[in-house]
């Protein structure tokens, strides 16, 4: 006789390694709880990042065969639609780590001004969370993974009490400063997750500005390198690389039992089981694979019976202002790689006496000015007329002098911004792909001109000159990589599709703890903020395991 | 109101810089693209040059326009008290990012050539790449000008802002570029970070 092995049940299933199902991974086998972790792709080799390797060195290494390491998904590979008229930059990482091997690094606490916005303006649905439920988790993440910031707190940026010391400004972000002062414009130390001091058995940043390309030396927080390795050292972690989730798998009374994913190397359907599914792919893949999990029980995909997922995209402004100091031209150059972003940040300002404008919510800025590379300031360069020597000459007077202003500014959720699924358009595994419908509207509009009104203001005052600019010119939608809103939390089950606590609404084993939970966009880069809910989240999951909740 | 696959295969970085990239003057989209094509190809550019010997062939210029191309560059950038485009071989640089490029922004680009070899034939009776650095001003001059092109003239100004934009970008990505001529100082391994310590910033 046959003897057939039922499948294995894991306690829990998580989806996506990043910054939210890195940190569940991590937070549940810390705590015992065995985990099975699918990631759509493999681990990036750190021992090929081109971190430390200058222009003119990569001659020797691509001579002997080498290529750095890419990290982002080929559309070639898995495609995404949007309306024709509306496009949308979309930007996946798939492979340990996410998009944290690439990240930007800004670290920036909300505040209640972010997590109430909507009681005081009414529009749309507030957090169902305070700063006081999420302060203890901040403090914990900022101490994990090493954050640089100043002691220069505000009502928009709290609790600096963790952070290690700030790179110092460079020139031009020393007069940008001043400039600012003198306007009673804030401005303070950026915040990021650089880590200027040894962390963990980490080497401190080397300052080589270079984090785009990853990090050798993983100086800055990337799950692959501080979460990851930790996890699996407990012996509760199963990790599937090369996983790609496609659906969660529900039983007759609605609750997921399971994953199915498809082997990206074979193509090979594959299913997991489980008792809990913790959903951390991003928050474009996570909504894709709930929309795509439809069943009788959830005709309009898992725990949608709300309509609220895949709504309510909302994804940061950007604006990018380049120009130059005639004040620091011809100076000596210097080297200004520094942590490879902003040392200064100008924390959002519209909200004190006198400063508002007929827009709601706000908007804020990082300011750079660094040797950078050709896709940042100096870039501007072939704006310098002429040819010949004079202009040899004069690209060297200005090689220091360059500086770049990157507005930030909070996009409203808008029911008609949403993600979907296409049943008539499939990947190579049969899987229907997301639609992409996203444009602005009149606020963030008016947003844009004050943050036009606000650069020009301090770039007059510093004695500026901006080049190549065209005020009120946004970048791409989707270039902020910063999406969310589309699975938000609340209170109100008919208007969120997850409690407070990251728990879908209608399917009690299932958490979505990626940026897809949040109900607003705030001007703030999200991050610092995924990993503080996404622990929170998975700590009261704990509990309801030990509890025999779930 | 359609659907369209996006594809950011190659573009992924491009999308946002072209938009910043444009000009005072509006130019065709191909220099732009084009412009940014050569940025996000800055460094990786060496490919070419990695067998950096008399051996190297261009991939998508013929023999004549890549002399072509050694002149121009050099013409934009030259050598002065440090090395110029032409010793910082910007013209494989040229050829590479071409070669990386979109079939129709190639096209433009080698139109634009074939235009300039042209008007330089009709100026100083030689090409490109047979005209003295005095001839090549002489016919450059006009195209390099601030301010609206007279429309006979457009062609070759679109040519010379994306050839311009490319020799800056290779060329400052070099050794030749960032250490010798802008002195920067190299160093990928700080142990602190000064930033500013000028007392006249603070």
């Amino acid at each position: 006789m046959q003897v057939i092995t039922p499948p294995k049940v894991y306690p829990v299933i998580v989806i996506g390694s990043g910054a939210s199902g890195g940190m569940a991974a991590w937070n549940l086998t810390r705590q015992g709880i065995e985990v099975v972790l699918l990631d759509a792709g493999d681990k990036f080799d750190r021992s090929k990042y081109w971190t430390h390797v200058p222009p003119w060195e990569t001659q020797a290494r691509l001579a002997r065969g080498e290529k750095p390491e890419t990290f982002f998904l080929d559309t070639k590979e898995q495609p995404y639609l949007t309306a024709n008229d509306r496009p949308f930059a979309l930007t996946r990482v798939w492979g340990h780590g996410g998009k944290t091997n690439v990240w930007g690094r800004v670290s920036l606490r909300l505040s209640d001004i972010d997590f109430k916005a909507a009681d005081r303006d009414g529009w749309e649905i507030s957090w169902p969370i305070s700063y006081k439920d999420i302060a203890p988790y901040y403090d914990q993440v900022e101490q994990l993974i090493g954050v640089n910031g100043g002691t220069d707190d505000s009502d928009v940026l709290p609790g600096s009490k963790y952070l290690q010391p700030p790179p110092a400004p460079r020139c031009g972000e020393r007069l940008l400063q001043k400039a600012m002062g003198k306007l009673n414009i804030p401005v303070v130390a950026g915040r990021r997750a650089n880590m200027t001091r040894p962390t963990r058995g980490f080497p401190a940043c080397h300052y080589c500005g270079n984090c785009g390309n990853g990090c050798d030396t993983a100086s800055f927080f990337c799950s692959a390198d501080h979460l990851l390795p930790f996890a699996l050292q407990t012996g509760k972690l199963e990790l599937r690389s090369n996983a790609v989730a496609a659906r969660i798998l529900t039983g007759e009374n609605g609750l997921a039992t399971g994953v199915q994913y498809f082997d990206r190397r074979t193509g090979t359907e594959q299913q997991v089981r489980g008792k809990v599914v913790v959903l951390g792919a991003s928050c474009v893949d996570s909504t894709r694979i709930l929309l795509n999990s439809k069943s009788s029980r959830h005709p309009n995909g898992l725990g949608n019976g709300s309509d609220v997922i895949g709504r309510y995209l909302c994804e940061q402004i950007r604006l990018n202002a380049r120009g130059y100091l005639p004040a620091l031209e011809g100076t000596p150059t210097r080297n200004d790689r520094g942590i490879g972003g902003e040392h200064i940040y100008m924390p959002r300002f519209n909200h004190r006496p006198g400063r508002g404008r007929d827009y709601l919510r706000g908007f804020g800025a990082q300011f750079w000015n660094t040797w950078s590379n050709w896709n940042g300031p100096q870039g501007g360069s072939d704006q310098i007329p002429g040819f010949g020597a004079s202009l040899k000459k004069q690209i060297k007077r200005r090689h220091p002098a360059w500086f770049e202003i990157h507005p930030f500014g909070e996009a409203l959720p808008y029911a008609h911004n949403r993600i979907t699924v296409d049943p008539k358009r499939v990947d190579k595994y049969g899987v229907p792909l997301l639609h992409i419908d996203y444009h602005i509207g009149e606020n963030e509009r008016k947003m844009t001109e004050h943050m036009a009104d606000t650069i020009e203001e301090i770039v007059k005052a510093a004695g500026g000159v901006l080049v190549n600019y065209k005020r009120g010119d946004l970048d791409a939608m989707g270039s902020a990589i910063h999406e969310h809103g589309t699975c938000r939390m609340g209170m109100d089950p008919k208007r969120s599709a997850l409690t407070a606590f990251n728990q879908m609404h209608e399917v009690k084993n299932v958490f979505v703890v990626d940026g897809s939970a949040f109900p607003t966009a705030t001007e703030k880069n999200p991050t610092l903020t995924i990993l503080s809910l996404s622990w929170r989240a998975t700590d009261y999951l704990a509990q309801e395991i030990k509890r025999g909740n779930l | 109101m359609g659907t369209s696959e996006t594809d950011l295969s190659r573009r992924r970085a491009l999308t946002q810089l072209v938009a910043g990239s444009v000009g005072v003057i509006s130019m065709p989209v191909w220099v732009d693209s084009l412009c940014a094509q050569a940025r996000a190809e800055a460094h990786t550019h060496v490919v070419q040059d990695a067998a950096s010997s008399a051996a190297w062939t261009p991939s998508v210029l013929t023999p004549h326009q890549n002399d072509a191309i050694v002149a121009l560059t050099e013409l934009i950038i030259p050598a002065t008290d440090t090395p110029g485009a032409k010793a910082a071989l910007v013209n494989r640089f040229v050829d590479h990012v071409l070669s990386t490029a979109d079939a129709n922004e190639r096209t433009e680009f080698i139109r634009g050539l074939t235009w300039l070899d042209d008007r330089c034939r009709a100026r100083v009776g030689k090409d490109v790449a047979g005209a003295s650095t005095a001839e090549l001003t002489t016919v450059l001059t006009p195209l390099a000008a601030e301010g609206t092109p007279a429309a006979a003239d457009a062609p070759g100004v679109a040519f010379f802002r994306a050839i311009k934009s490319m020799t800056i970008t290779g060329y400052y990505t070099t050794e030749i570029g960032l250490r010798q001529e802008l002195g920067d100082d190299g160093r990928m391994m700080l142990g602190t970070f000064e930033g500013c310590t000028h007392p006249e910033h603070q």
